[in-house]
């Protein structure tokens, strides 16, 4: 349904020239949810924004690529022709669902007008169609919650509002930007739940994007790891949390503070920073922050090659390699504790 | 442990707000309700909670930012909110605290190497020293002391944090009180800081107040633990306990609303079904179990009367008329009230 | 700028003196010898601009000087410290309920007009604006965090309000103090013009026009040069005050800031468009 072939997105800004998005590929089907992971500036929120044309540019520029939809390219369509795309065929939500709502107008204002947009019908009816939205979306007082002001309402609620809102056009695909991240985790679960009723119900296509590999794990059919603008790792949910072929996504997994600690232990920290889009290192662009990084991992790029069925890592180390190395490593690790920091100079 | 170094006695801190325009009628926000805590040295206690809890509130009143409607705080067997300016002062030096935000916590304008330097200028640290001082601090706290005369904004969140945790330390304080210190860090960059905070805490025998949203994060570094709704304490226990054998229905939501990362396990678990949302004005109902709207497990009994705040075991304390008893709150329709409660 | 250079130097290069009657050259048109006319004293009427200038900036300058540091401190105190706040703000409502010129047109009519005067009538004018500006910059930086980590460090409230607070609203303080050298400058001119202000004697934009009004229809040079005078003075410190903020704005020279902001404004151009509205 969605293809985005060799998309890149870059940012002209001061420091130079921002590779945000870099060389993505991607497709998504009818009904499937796919979910982007990243830590904060691997370039997902951008992508994000990219798949509907809503970064303005400049600064944002596309050097390369298309994105199909439908058999439309959605990077030569004309501002117009967008405008009728977005909302009604591709809908996003955000993480701050307060900062997405107007605050001077009631939410059965804002929701009625955007029923409105996407339906011929009169107000009364648009107003029976809101409720309708509002119920769908796990509402219990909708009449209330029509009269109410956005500041009103709790976070969770909020969200779920801006759920109906882009539901309101019977979308064919989600865009969801972190839309639990500013969420209690009860709440969170709650929103979870209510994505994959929505989803089974309407047959939308969704795409979470999220920085937390337990959202995705619950949600997601496919996975894409993404780092400092590229894909680094893509496959079903059972690859990337199973067979794992990539250290970043490694790293990243152990890092999760899991319920199966206990206090005496110690946290697998990734060392250092995440890199400058800006300036990125030489090689591969996890380099700096490896466990099993070699020499030749500065020399080149890695590519995306194909491990299993629909399963794609980037990295130079083969499997077996990347086990042992894994083994070796948590051998190594169970023997002394790591002393943590952030620049890769020894504390103390 | 040694001795407590700071206990928190029936605090409450309540805010008044005005509805509506010209009506005299106040609403009452009950921010922290009666909670009681005690934490000895050299441990840690975590408070967990979801926003809107209070549990920020206890924070700042533990620091002397807020002030109590009634209660005491004690800090090593002297009430702080008896002491004036002076003595104020002196406390301000054996209490820190890392804040959420690491960017705002950081004045922009300040050079990262002053804005460590900052405290133990307050205290007359001679001038002298200062700039080795605070080399150390960002030494031990990784940030490498060649950075003194940048700004925050150079840095990332996470190296931001490390800046505030160096200013936090610098006094050698005797309480950190850390307000959600990880929860805007990346999943990588989250566990450096526990891992740094954990180092710190064994090398000056620091005792922490961890507040967080998170129970997987307070798994990893309290002590104890304590679940806060509604501004009030609903469990309290011992890491082990409290993880073993959780009694509140609210502190297995929490649990069970926790994502995984394993999609199996995600796929095969048995899901609390979270009822309503959380109640937005807090503390205007006074009757019954303050949990009563959400719980899984409520009876008729709970929206009367209002729950004791228990020992259920030895050293594990839960406000509940129906403390779970085998680990699973799904399904489970408890006995009769009469005689469970009685 | 170039007015200010031009006006400091004049008296160095100035063809004829500004105040030198040449009774036989009065109301003459523009011409080579005198590049803006001259006037009904057979005064250079460009000479007289060039003059006017300095006094006008020295004028402009000591108002925006004054009422800067006397509204920044005053905005400072009253927004940092709740006790003192609202009996200072009510006094700073009742000046501020007169207009500005007004107050200043009175005062300037009660102690009498020369140049001292009429700065410290002008200053007063102005600096209860400055204030409540400087109060609610402050009121808003208190809030951020960094203020409270200061103060549980042990941080003293002097050291918070001018090392933490101060450096953090410097941009309203530039914007505003360069307002308000333009319209002290305006505000000047004004008052000469109503005949209030310094005594016709010395050259002012303020005191060439309303000497030029009488003579609008059959020398229109006298009332246009000093006009554009003040017209381009006034845009262009506008314009300065504006590019003092940028540069002073830490987060203009932020990395990420500018995407951040940008991705901001997407969200709400994305819920517009969701919502059918064409952007």
């Amino acid at each position: 349904m969605l293809k985005v072939n060799h998309l890149k997105a870059y940012i002209d800004s001061i420091d130079g020239i921002v590779k945000a998005v870099d060389d993505l590929t991607f497709s998504i089907g009818k009904g499937e949810t796919i979910g982007i992971v990243g830590e904060s500036g691997s370039g997902k929120s951008i992508l994000a924004q990219s798949l509907i044309q809503l970064n303005p540019s400049p600064p944002v520029f596309y050097p390369q690529g298309e994105i199909q939809f439908e058999g439309r390219d959605l990077l030569k369509l004309s501002e117009k022709e967008l405008c009728n795309i977005r909302g009604n065929e591709i809908s996003m939500i955000f993480q701050d669902p307060l900062s997405s709502l107007n605050p001077i107008f009631k939410i059965g204002r804002q929701l009625v007008e955007a029923v409105r947009a996407h339906h011929r019908m009169t107000r009364r009816q648009a107003e029976v169609k809101a409720l309708s939205l509002l119920k769908d979306v796990g509402i219990s007082q909708p009449e209330r919650c029509m009269k109410s002001y956005p500041h009103e309402l709790s976070g969770g609620m909020r969200q779920r509002v801006m759920i109906a809102i882009a539901l309101s056009g019977h979308p064919k695909l989600l865009i969801a930007d972190e839309p639990t991240t500013a969420l209690d985790v009860t709440i969170q679960a709650q929103i979870l739940e209510l994505l994959t009723r929505l989803q089974s119900k309407y047959g939308t296509s969704i795409i979470i994007i999220t920085h937390d590999l337990g959202v995705v794990a619950r949600l997601a059919d496919r996975i894409l790891v993404m780092y400092s603008g590229k894909i680094v790792e893509e496959g079903t949910a059972e690859d990337i949390f199973y067979r794992t072929s990539m250290p970043y996504t490694w790293s990243l997994l152990r890092a999760i503070p899991s319920l199966k600690l206990t206090l005496n232990d110690r946290l697998v920290s990734i060392p250092g920073q995440p890199p400058d889009l800006a300036s990125p290192p030489q090689g591969c662009n996890f380099y700096p922050r490896c466990p099993f990084a070699s020499p030749k991992c500065r020399e080149a790029e890695p590519v995306l090659k194909e491990i299993g069925k629909g399963h794609r890592a980037a990295c130079i180390l083969d499997e077996e390699t990347f086990e042992s190395r894994k083994k070796e490593l948590e051998k190594k690790e169970s023997g002394g504790s790591m002393i943590s920091n952030g620049q890769g100079s020894v504390t103390s | 442990m040694g001795k407590d170094l700071l206990q928190v006695k029936d605090l409450k801190v309540y805010f008044s707000k005005k509805s509506g325009f010209l009506k005299k009628k106040q609403d009452e926000i009950r921010a922290v309700d009666k909670v009681t805590l005690s934490l000895k040295a050299g441990e840690t206690l975590g408070i967990v909670g979801e926003s809107g809890c209070g549990k920020s509130t206890l924070a700042r009143t533990i620091m002397g930012l807020e002030k109590p409607t009634s209660g005491t705080v004690l800090f090593e067997g002297q009430d702080i909110f008896s002491l004036n300016r002076k003595q104020m002062h002196q406390l301000r030096r054996d209490i820190q605290m890392v804040f959420q935000d690491p960017f705002s916590s950081l004045n922009p304008r300040m050079k990262v190497g002053d804005i460590i330097a900052a405290p133990l200028k307050a205290y007359g640290y001679p001038n002298k020293g200062i700039r080795k001082k605070v080399s150390e601090l960002m030494d031990l706290v990784g940030i490498k002391p060649e950075y003194y005369d940048r700004l925050p904004h150079e840095f990332s969140g996470g190296q931001c944090q490390r800046i505030g945790i160096a200013r936090a330390i610098a006094l050698k304080p005797k309480l950190i009180v850390c307000d959600e210190p990880v929860s805007a860090l990346d999943v990588s960059i989250q566990a450096q800081i526990i891992n740094l905070l954990k180092d710190l805490q064994k090398e000056f025998h620091l005792t922490y107040l961890f507040i967080s949203h998170d129970l997987s994060v307070v798994k990893n570094i309290a002590n104890r633990v304590a679940v806060i709704y509604l501004g009030k304490v609903v469990e309290f226990a011992e890491n082990e306990s409290f993880f073993n054998q959780p009694f509140h229905p609210y502190t297995h939501m929490l649990l069970s609303a926790i994502p995984l990362p394993d999609p199996r396990a995600e796929k095969a678990r048995n899901r609390i079904a979270i009822k309503n949302d959380f109640p937005v004005n807090a503390g205007s109902a006074s009757r019954g179990c303050v949990f009563y709207s959400r719980c899984p497990i409520a009876q008729d009994y709970c929206r009367e009367h209002v729950p004791e705040f228990v020992n259920i075991t030895a050293d594990h304390r839960a406000a509940c008329f129906y403390p779970v008893k085998n680990n699973s709150v799904v399904g489970e329709a408890p006995s009769d009230p009469r005689t469970s409660v009685k | 700028m170039i007015i200010l250079v031009a006006s400091v130097t004049s008296s160095v290069w100035l063809p004829h003196s500004p105040t030198l009657i040449e009774p036989d050259q009065r109301l003459q048109g523009l011409s080579l010898q005198h590049w803006f006319g001259t006037d009904n004293f057979g005064r250079d009427v460009f000479a007289r601009t060039i003059a006017a200038a300095k006094v006008s900036f020295f004028i402009g300058a000591s108002v925006a000087l004054i009422a800067t540091v006397m509204g920044t401190l005053v905005g400072l105190l009253s927004g940092y410290f709740k006790k003192i706040d609202f009996l200072v703000m009510r006094l700073i409502d009742g000046m501020m309920a007169f207009p500005a010129l007004l107050l200043a047109l009175a005062l300037v009519a009660a102690i009498g007009g020369n140049i001292t005067n009429i700065i410290i009538a002008l200053t007063f004018a102005f600096f209860p604006q400055m204030a409540r500006v400087i109060r609610s910059a402050v009121l808003k930086v208190k809030q951020i965090q960094f203020v409270e980590a200061a103060k549980t460090t042990g941080t003293g409230s002097g050291t918070i309000l001018f090392f933490y607070i101060l450096p953090n609203v410097v941009s309203p303080i530039i914007v505003q103090g360069t307002f308000t050298f333009a319209k002290a400058i305006l505000a000047e001119a004004a008052l000469s013009f109503l005949g209030l202000g310094i005594s016709p004697t010395i050259p002012t934009w303020g005191n060439m026009l309303q000497e030029a009004q009488n003579y609008i229809t059959i020398a229109p040079w006298l009332c246009i040069f000093p006009g554009l005078a003040i017209v381009t003075t006034v845009l262009s410190l506008n314009i300065l005050g504006d590019g003092l903020r940028d540069a002073f704005d830490p987060h203009s020279r932020m990395k990420r800031s500018g995407a951040q902001r940008l991705s901001n404004k997407t969200k709400r151009e994305t819920i517009n468009s969701i919502g059918g509205r064409t952007v």
